[in-house]
């Protein structure tokens, strides 16, 4: 059966390539998204102190080391069974979403704003960030400097952007001084106005993508995100629900004593990526989806006055849930919206600026998960230690594994609308990747492979020959 | 922003590949208390646009595959519209000056100091002819600009 291969996938965070199984009439019957790269963080952990974790744990990624970092220190407060003082859990929150701003406006306006603003079908030599700011400069210098938003307050709270060291197991290492906090105020409002601009570019451009809405994975799943008692936008605490695709609970209070019980995870053959299932509903059909887009179909508030007004425009695209895969871009200019008003709560409430921000405490326990919401979704990290405080298992659910399931259906969906490999044009293959350019997945969780990588797709007959190919770069 | 820009990218866990980060750091060191900034980073982005749009003159500091291992080659950049990947380390510096022009109106003028590496992998010391070489990039670098800075 013929085959295409579109290897690598560009403008994503990693090494990827998708197969396309096409039939004797050209048509696409089946779609694979394999990911072509091993990291093998679970194995280097083993043995090594509980306590490096989190400091090991962030060089996972280039792009949200501060998740990682999140994520692995609430496993340790979990081990060391302590209570994070409340200035330390409010500072950790505001770097997460500062992590959040900056991830998201890297996927918005770096990566995915080509294609939004140039067109699917635009000359892949112009359809890139350079494309982007010859046509839309005052666009491109708003991605730049949200960007730089984000990375500044990280930079400002932990001593550097990349890979910060200030979250550690039982707090924060250092208080928030006065001059760092309104160094910080100080660009929020420039934030808010560039978040208010891009929403509203999007709004009024959505129409030319009717198509790729349509198409772009755009079938009912189940939606995992982190939720709280008041049912808020939460990304730091709280705990994981499942709902189906009209909004209805599937299951609820998932924490770190009992998501092994709810989620499983299946190795493929074909890829490192694991996928991530709903265990009750067995593999592959426990496809649910995770990051901005579950989310924002999972809060009932998002608890910050201007993301609230967009969160009630946005549920308004549809009846229940919000199953496009293409309003992901949607959502995630909805959440930096959030990101930015929350943070300036926090750092506008006077016990920001306690000293009292880490605990301290030995190992109380074997065993401990921590839970965050990273930009591209739930990342749970959970580690068993011996009784001198070595790793002894190290077990990672990262985002991109929960959506595996949905990405793979999601290239289907779009190859069988938009390809015919009887006339292969470099539109469709970029829809193809774009579908997976929606989900934002972080292949590499590291800072070297991301760009505008050659493409090469070879369209091969059934007894594997050359029957066409279509190259760039 | 200061009247000087000096990058060095690489990543410092890659032995040679560190050498633009190690030059940027003695070179701190040898113009301090002059109007240089200087950058240290694993990779080149976009962000970088802004400060390069509003120095005199910037300095790139990177390692080369190519070459015989310690080379050096100084280039005078231009900015130049081509593809690019936002976020790689490949990513080139005479597009960031094209960015820098087209976003903030203004490239300044800019060198691109590279050093051909010989060793790329696991490690955080420098292999001897690099070493050598880097110690003549930054005496050669402190001493232009310092006699660029020293001019009003």
């Amino acid at each position: 059966m013929p085959k295409l291969t579109i290897e690598p996938v560009t403008r994503i965070e990693g090494h990827a390539k998708i197969t396309l199984q096409t039939n004797d009439r050209g048509e696409v019957q089946d779609a694979r998204f394999h990911v072509t790269q091993v990291r093998g963080f679970e194995k280097i952990c083993d043995g090594r102190p509980f306590a490096e974790m989190p400091a090991l744990m962030a060089r996972i990624c280039g792009i949200c080391p501060t998740s990682h970092l999140l994520a692995s220190s609430k496993a340790c407060d979990s081990i060391m069974a302590v209570r994070i003082p409340e200035t330390g859990e409010k500072l950790r929150r505001i770097m997460n979403l500062a992590q959040l701003v900056q991830s998201h406006a890297l996927s918005f306006f770096h990566l995915s704003s080509p294609d939004l603003l140039l067109g699917m079908d635009a000359d892949p030599a112009t359809r890139n960030i350079l494309g982007l700011l010859q046509r839309n400069p005052a666009m491109a210098r708003d991605g730049i400097r949200l960007r730089q938003f984000g990375q500044h307050i990280i930079e400002t709270l932990g001593g550097r952007r990349i890979h910060p060291g200030w979250i550690v197991p039982g707090g924060v290492s250092e208080p928030l001084t006065v001059a760092r906090r309104d160094e910080i105020l100080a660009t929020i409002p420039e934030a808010i106005q560039i978040l208010h601009r891009s929403l509203q570019w999007f709004k009024a451009n959505i129409e030319k993508f009717r198509t790729e809405i349509r198409t772009f994975a755009n079938f009912p799943t189940m939606f995992m995100a982190m939720t709280n008692d008041e049912g808020e936008f939460s990304v730091y605490n709280g705990w994981i629900r499942i709902i189906d695709s009209t909004g209805g609970i599937v299951a609820d209070h998932i924490t770190g004593e009992n998501y092994q019980d709810y989620i499983g995870e299946s190795v493929n053959s074909d890829s490192y990526l694991k996928s991530t299932y709903y265990k009750p509903a067995g593999y592959p059909d426990g496809i649910y989806r995770v990051g901005p887009l579950a989310r924002l179909n999972m809060c009932r508030t998002a608890g910050t006055p201007l993301a609230d007004e967009e969160l009630a425009e946005f549920r308004e695209l549809e009846r229940h849930t919000v199953l496009a895969s293409f309003y992901y871009h949607y959502a995630r200019l909805i959440e930096m919206l959030f990101g930015v008003e929350r943070m300036q709560q926090l750092l506008e409430d006077p016990n920001i600026l306690s000293k009292h921000v880490r605990a301290f405490a030995e190992p109380n326990n074997f065993e401990g998960v921590g839970i965050v919401e990273a930009p591209r979704g739930t990342l749970i990290h959970h580690y068993k230690i011996d009784e001198h405080g070595l790793i002894t298992s190290a077990n990672l659910v990262i985002a991109t594994g929960h959506n595996n399931l949905a990405i793979n259906k999601g290239v289907l969906q779009v190859a069988r609308h938009f390809v015919h490999a009887n006339k292969l044009e470099e539109g469709m293959l970029n829809r193809v990747e774009a579908v997976v350019r929606a989900f934002d997945p972080c292949l590499s969780c590291s800072t070297h492979a991301a760009g505008q990588m050659p493409l090469a797709i070879e369209l091969r007959g059934p007894d594997g020959g050359l029957l066409d190919t279509l190259r760039r770069g | 922003m200061a009247r000087v820009l000096v990058i060095g990218y690489g990543n410092p866990l890659r032995s040679d590949d560190g050498v633009g980060l190690l030059a940027v750091r003695a070179l701190r060191e040898q113009l301090a208390g002059t109007d240089a900034e200087f950058v240290e980073c694993q990779q080149l982005n976009m962000e970088l646009a802004q400060p390069i749009s509003e120095a005199e003159f910037v300095v790139f500091i990177d390692a080369s595959t190519h070459g015989v291992p310690g080379e050096i080659v100084y280039e005078h950049l231009k900015p130049e519209a081509k593809p690019i990947a936002s976020l790689s380390h490949g990513a080139d510096p005479a597009v960031l000056l094209q960015a820098a022009h087209e976003l903030y109106g203004n490239a300044p003028e800019a060198l691109l100091a590279t050093i051909a590496g010989e060793c790329f992998g696991y490690g955080t010391e420098l292999t001897k002819h690099v070493a050598r070489s880097m110690k003549g990039v930054v005496n050669r670098l402190t001493e232009m600009l310092g006699a660029r800075l020293a001019c009003n």
